[in-house]
């Protein structure tokens, strides 16, 4: 018979959850091996859609262990490397994918932050710079000498990697 | 987390668990912090009009998962998806350093590099020293990286200094990836001739595309065999004795007593100089990114290319036994320093772990009546060769034979003795055999993966090889006709090659290619090189696959021979780079 424990999302909602699967977060274990399963778990950090989806995710793990995956990545595509459900997990709105990447340091779930940050990756490999910020929505905020610096750096990384 | 140090390496490097510390402590503040203030405080309303579309589109996402799992096809997800493109909140820019070396490990090093032009924090995280110290563990394999990371072990927590740190590293793992690729597209054999010096060429020195040369006319080149381009630097007062490439710095010591230390390309570091009391003889690198200069007159610096401070040796003892010349020869491994003194014909040991301290001394020869023959020059006869060739051997030579000692044992007697192999018949001329009783050592390599210790000797027009795990010689290989230039042993994969210059029947310069793993009879068809270079070879030396040869004068020729183990290959292009 398992335990159940009871998580608080950032909005004040109770989720009852089975021990067994929460223990996979780092965080959550210390917290109970400190105050026991009694207690209620709070989570301001974590909203209650991400903390559905995070414990989606644990759910699975359990029953269809996910191999490290390899670094540096082989292949841009996730699909070559690990099993179609853990693509498809990942394969969400970039907002959803950073809010699990932060809820994954936080709870501190390596195997789910190694996961979605291995998708980020897939979607910064092998593209330009501008790509990039197209990708991410992101200005460019570098000053004209760092620019330079980084222009000579990567010049002379390109001559370095072929 | 503990798979970006991937487990074995997290074991090695407890600066792993410091950073464990750092983003345990610091990312949930910082979340917390961020969630108070752009959550909470701005963002609270928004979040709650917010909180619709995410559930629903939450919900899509689960029906959209159990349609998967009905194959449905994938059409219907990419419009949900592309449905909501509101202006994340979260972004790839906005995240803590941490998750970005996470997202980091998982790209090539073109890419990481390339993320750095994107935006100002990702440039942060892009130097971070944990990417670049990780990479290179990779590439140089965990060994390597331990004597680097037991002179470094603090690992700074400031993100600054973390970044400068990480850039040293950054710049050391595209040098090793540049080293690598040139040996991998060797193909076709190359005489390359660089002009410039307008004296002696004293001096070479080969790493990755850079080459260093030094020369009696006062100036240091660096050459790039890649851009065909030269660099030269005069502001030395007096020839230069000693150039070497050390990580990313070229130093040069001079007969002035300066050490002028710079990076080889300009972004790459500082610059430094120093002065010893007397002309440089030695410029040596010790362990990872530190080297140690010595000087004719006894004294030793200790340089470190990170902090780019140094210290001197405090040599004490050795100036109580009067060394007025300094160490004859000096050579190291790992964990000790070993310093051979001609006059007195001791070596001393210092232990490297420990502020150099002193720890042992022995003479090689007990039996101070067996002076040196009179009729040779003072200064050859009592020079003592040593050499550091293994975590436990030391290989000293003088005029008599190649001793091998082993500081397990007492020090006192030498573990093996090799004289030139006198049942090797080999021919000399006349005039020189008058006071030559036994063949002086001249020079020695040791081929640790082989085992194999390949020796030269005064007279002997080749080199002799000694199996040091026998202790028995092996072989003499002889071939050039007219005279003897000078040898070295190949690097990394070419360890068991050897070549040796000299000059043919036709007075003409040749290098020969030896494999010291076959017989010198399996070696009828070997190949010779004619370097672009008139006069004997004075000096050989291996610069990943290719050879620099200097001779007496002003010119330097690089020649590579690829894979010379096939024929076909040995086509040969000639080209002048000057500077």
């Amino acid at each position: 018979m398992s335990t159940m424990v009871k998580l608080i999302s950032q909005e004040g909602e109770i989720i009852e959850v089975d021990q067994e699967t929460v223990m996979l977060s780092v965080l959550i274990k210390s917290m109970i091996d400190d105050s026991g399963t009694e207690e209620d778990i709070p989570l301001p950090n974590v909203s209650k859609s991400i903390l559905e989806k995070v414990l989606e995710f644990c759910k699975h793990i359990k029953e269809h262990p996910l191999q490290e995956i390899e670094k540096p990545l082989k292949s841009a595509n996730l699909r070559d490397i690990i099993p179609e459900w853990y693509d498809d997990f990942v394969d969400v709105e970039q907002e959803t994918l950073f809010e699990v990447i932060l809820a994954a340091n936080y709870l501190d779930i390596k195997p789910l932050l190694e996961l979605a940050c291995a998708k980020v990756a897939t979607m910064v490999k092998g593209k330009s710079v501008l790509d990039v910020r197209k990708t991410f929505n992101i200005e460019n905020d570098l000053t004209p000498e760092e620019e330079a610096q980084i222009l000579e750096e990567n010049k002379w990384a390109e001559e370095a990697i072929q | 987390m503990e798979t970006l140090g991937s487990s074995e390496v997290s074991e090695e490097i407890k600066s792993i668990p410091e950073i464990k510390q750092t983003k345990k402590s610091s990312i949930p503040v910082r979340q917390t912090k961020k969630s108070l203030a752009s959550k909470k405080s701005v963002n609270l309303e928004l979040q709650r009009l917010q909180s619709a579309p995410t559930m629903e589109e939450k919900k899509a996402l689960e029906s959209s998962l159990k349609l998967k799992r009905k194959k449905m096809s994938k059409q219907k997800i990419k419009k949900i998806r592309s449905n909501n493109d509101d202006k994340p909140a979260h972004n790839l820019s906005k995240i803590s350093r941490w998750l970005h070396i996470t997202i980091f490990m998982f790209l090539d090093e073109k890419d990481i590099i390339k993320c750095g032009g994107v935006c100002k924090s990702l440039f942060d995280s892009q130097n971070d020293e944990f990417i670049w110290k990780h990479r290179l563990i990779n590439l140089r394999g965990i060994n390597d990286f331990n004597s680097l990371y037991k002179h470094y072990c603090f690992t700074s927590k400031m993100h600054k200094e973390r970044s400068q740190k990480g850039r040293e590293y950054k710049l050391k793992c595209l040098r090793q990836i540049n080293a690598g690729n040139l040996m991998k597209t060797k193909s076709q054999v190359l005489n390359i001739k660089l002009t410039g010096h307008t004296g002696k060429v004293t001096t070479v020195s080969g790493l990755g595309d850079y080459l260093a040369s030094g020369g009696e006319d006062k100036k240091v080149k660096l050459w790039n065999v890649k851009k065909k381009s030269c660099k030269t630097f005069e502001d030395h007062k007096n020839w230069i004795t000693r150039v070497n490439l050390i990580d990313d710095y070229l130093v040069s010591g001079g007969a002035d007593g300066l050490v002028k230390v710079r990076p080889v390309e300009k972004f790459m570091g500082k610059e430094g100089s120093y002065k010893h009391p007397g002309y440089i003889k030695t410029i040596t690198q010790i362990g990872n990114s530190r080297f140690l200069s010595h000087c004719s007159s006894g004294s030793i610096f200790v340089y470190d290319l990170f902090t780019h401070k140094k210290f001197e040796l405090d040599m004490e003892e050795e100036e109580e036994k009067k060394s007025d010349f300094g160490f004859d020869s000096i050579s190291h491994n790992d964990n000790i320093f070993l310093g051979a003194n001609g006059s007195t014909s001791e070596c001393v040991l210092r232990d490297m772990n420990n502020d150099f301290k002193p720890f042992a001394n022995f003479k090689i020869y007990e039996d101070e009546d067996d002076r040196p023959p009179v009729s040779r020059k003072d200064e050859i006869a009592t020079k003592i060769v040593c050499k550091m060739i293994s975590d436990n051997l030391i290989c000293a030579s003088d005029y008599r034979a190649i001793r091998i000692f082993d500081i397990r044992q007492p020090l006192e007697s030498p573990v093996e003795e090799f004289k030139c192999p006198e049942h090797f018949s080999v021919k000399i001329k006349k005039s020189w055999a008058k006071d030559w009783t036994i063949f002086s050592p001249n020079k020695f390599k040791y081929c640790e993966s082989k085992g194999i210790l390949v020796a030269q000797f005064d007279g002997l027009k080749g080199i002799a090889t000694f199996d040091l795990r026998s202790n028995k010689p092996l072989d003499i290989y002889t071939g050039h006709e007219m005279r003897y230039g000078a040898f070295d042993l190949g690097q990394n994969y070419l360890s068991n090659f050897v070549v040796t210059s000299g000059k043919d029947k036709c007075e003409q310069s040749e290098i020969k290619v030896w494999d010291i793993t076959q017989p010198y009879k399996s070696h009828r068809k070997h190949f010779r090189f004619k370097p672009c270079l008139k006069a004997t070879i004075k000096k050989l030396k291996f610069w990943n696959d290719n050879i620099i040869c200097v001779d007496k004068s002003s010119d330097i020729c690089v020649m590579s021979f690829g894979d010379f183990k096939s024929e076909r290959n040995l086509m040969r292009s000639n080209m002048i780079i000057s500077g």
